[in-house]
């Protein structure tokens, strides 16, 4: 029976994970009941496609758990709600925010007192670029 | 029918991405070593000319604030991928014609194609920022040519599809402009009188046969809106990996050739890895500047087979600097090397003589090594490890306003407050 080690080197598709070959003797008996191991970059990621990363600036969303450094993860794709953490660009300048929408009004609220809430007015240019959809924090 | 996608400014839109702020401004891209403008976004278009040199036009885009950015080939490749797969999700055959065009094709499709297209032109903005120009007609040709119309229309989507609305698209297009047709053969078209595509599509076939064989007919025949060029779906295969570059400054001497011509082949290397493949033979070519008059000339270019086919790049370093120093000569302001690699065949297959070959630990040892260099380029930014003459300063081309690798490297995501 030979064994090969498990790919777990940077940058390989989440899915090669070790292939174990039985050249010679029995077979498993688990063979049959074999699962794809979990991937957590499958589970943050739902669609390749529109998600990108990017690191927290600041403490304007420490009320919400978010800190400097962490690492946003960002779903294009996703339609934003109300309660959302997103990134919007309002005049041009890029924020993470909580969106607040009611049925003729919309904010952008920091979780952090030092910052000021944000009523979007008519004539503010404004839009959601993403909606965050996860954050990572890595303690090691 | 069949539709050509085409993303807007690609480079100058990419470049926005991550700076929202610009979205409506004007951008411009510069080529390698920041020589000329290769891309400019509409809003740039009225004072800057496609190809200008930089040095000429820095106080033009300073009084106007045109923003201008080095090319980020890294984040255009995976912007254009992302683009590209999300049209993918929704339609079934796309070909990929170039790193910011696709032709789809749309014969299966039972819609409204007019609204299906501005949904999937919304779809790829939203989703990638990107913005999508698009034409549909009855052939690849006509496909392209709508979309041409769409741009100068100022349209996301332009249908060629009504005969009155192809024949205007057509009267308006000077024939040199048609997709495979060309400046040589539109110099002969015209000494029929042959102007426009609309003239081109009613010239007669025989003559056209004649004169311009299959493909000119195909391409007359496509302006009729009959399709003759089908869908390329598949990737061709790869035929060999180019690396070469235009010195900012001439270079003299040998010893500062090689450390050129070693970094080319260390990306002409690591190309060759990441597509899976390994060489047969290595081409290195030279020349001076042809556009100085008063500089001696010199042009030459020397191949190399190698005993057993390699992707290793001190291998491909090693071959690269003994064909450089069998043509270098003395005395010559040199303006431009490269080095092509060819005899590409799928890596892991062995075609080099049993008993010479490396053993199979040598080139399990030699794979590693390769590997981690990749991944430590990768990581530290590319050209940080290099071997041996290579791992100089060199590579590092004047790239003064280069913008980060967003989507590709941990180390220089976005950050957002």
């Amino acid at each position: 029976m030979r064994y090969f080690k498990a790919n777990l080197e940077k940058g390989s598709p989440a899915s090669s994970q070790g292939e174990v070959i039985a050249s010679g003797g029995f077979p498993s008996p688990a063979q049959d009941y074999e699962e794809e191991r979990l991937d957590l970059g499958r589970r943050l990621v739902k669609n390749p496609e529109a998600t990108f990363f990017a690191y927290m600036d600041g403490d304007a969303m420490q009320g919400a758990g978010i800190f400097e450094g962490d690492m946003l993860v960002i779903d294009k794709s996703l339609r934003p709600h109300s309660q959302d953490i997103v990134v919007a660009v309002v005049d041009g300048e890029s924020l993470v925010r909580r969106l607040i929408q009611s049925p003729n009004a919309c904010w952008l609220r920091p979780e952090n007192p030092k910052y000021p809430e944000m009523a979007i007015q008519a004539h503010t240019e404004f839009r959601v670029w993403g909606v965050v959809s996860s954050v990572v924090r890595m303690l090691r | 029918m069949f539709a050509l996608a085409d993303c807007n400014s690609f480079y100058a839109s990419c470049e926005r991405v991550f700076r929202p702020h610009l979205q409506g401004k004007p951008v411009v891209v510069l080529s390698n070593n920041d020589g000329c403008v290769i891309a400019r976004s509409a809003e740039a278009k009225p004072f800057v000319e496609m190809g200008a040199p930089y040095f000429k036009v820095k106080d033009v885009l300073d009084k106007h604030q045109i923003e201008a950015f080095s090319s980020n080939y890294t984040l255009y490749a995976d912007m254009s991928r992302r683009v590209m797969q999300t049209m993918m999700r929704y339609i079934p055959q796309v070909e990929v014609y170039s790193i910011d065009e696709a032709f789809l094709d749309l014969r299966a499709l039972d819609r409204d194609l007019h609204v299906f297209m501005e949904e999937l032109r919304e779809v790829v903005w939203q989703w990638t920022d990107i913005p999508l120009s698009i034409g549909v007609g009855p052939t690849k040709t006509l496909a392209k040519i709508a979309n041409r119309y769409a741009k100068k229309q100022g349209e996301n989507v332009w249908m060629a599809e009504k005969e009155a609305d192809i024949r205007v698209a057509l009267e308006a297009l000077d024939v040199s402009e048609v997709w495979g047709i060309g400046g040589r053969n539109a110099k002969k078209l015209r000494v029929r009188g042959i102007e426009t595509a609309w003239d081109l599509r009613n010239a007669p076939e025989p003559w056209i046969l004649k004169n311009f064989t299959i493909t000119g007919l195909r391409t007359v025949r496509e302006l009729k809106g009959e399709p003759c060029i089908p869908l390329e779906l598949a990737i061709p295969p790869k035929k060999g990996v180019i690396v070469s570059r235009s010195f900012r400054q001439p270079i003299q001497e040998l010893e500062d050739l090689k450390v050129k011509v070693a970094n080319y082949a260390s990306v002409a290397g690591e190309k060759l890895r990441k597509q899976g493949s390994q060489a047969g033979m290595i081409q290195v070519f030279l020349r001076t500047n042809s556009f100085q008059k008063r500089d001696a000339q010199y042009r030459n270019s020397h191949v190399l087979s190698f005993p057993e086919a390699t992707n290793y790049t001190p291998d491909l370093v090693h071959y690269a600097l003994q064909a450089l120093e069998a043509m270098y000569r003395t005395g010559y302001r040199y303006k431009k090397a490269g080095v092509m690699l060819s005899g590409i065949i799928p890596a892991g297959s062995h075609n080099g003589h049993l008993f010479q070959g490396k053993s199979e630990k040598t080139r399990e040892k030699q794979d590693k090594v390769s590997k981690v260099m990749d991944q430590l380029n990768q990581r530290l930014g590319r050209k940080a490890l290099m071997v041996g003459k290579a791992n100089f300063d060199a590579f590092r081309e004047q790239q003064s306003i280069l913008s980060k690798r967003y989507t590709t490297s941990w180390e220089e995501l976005w950050r957002i407050g």
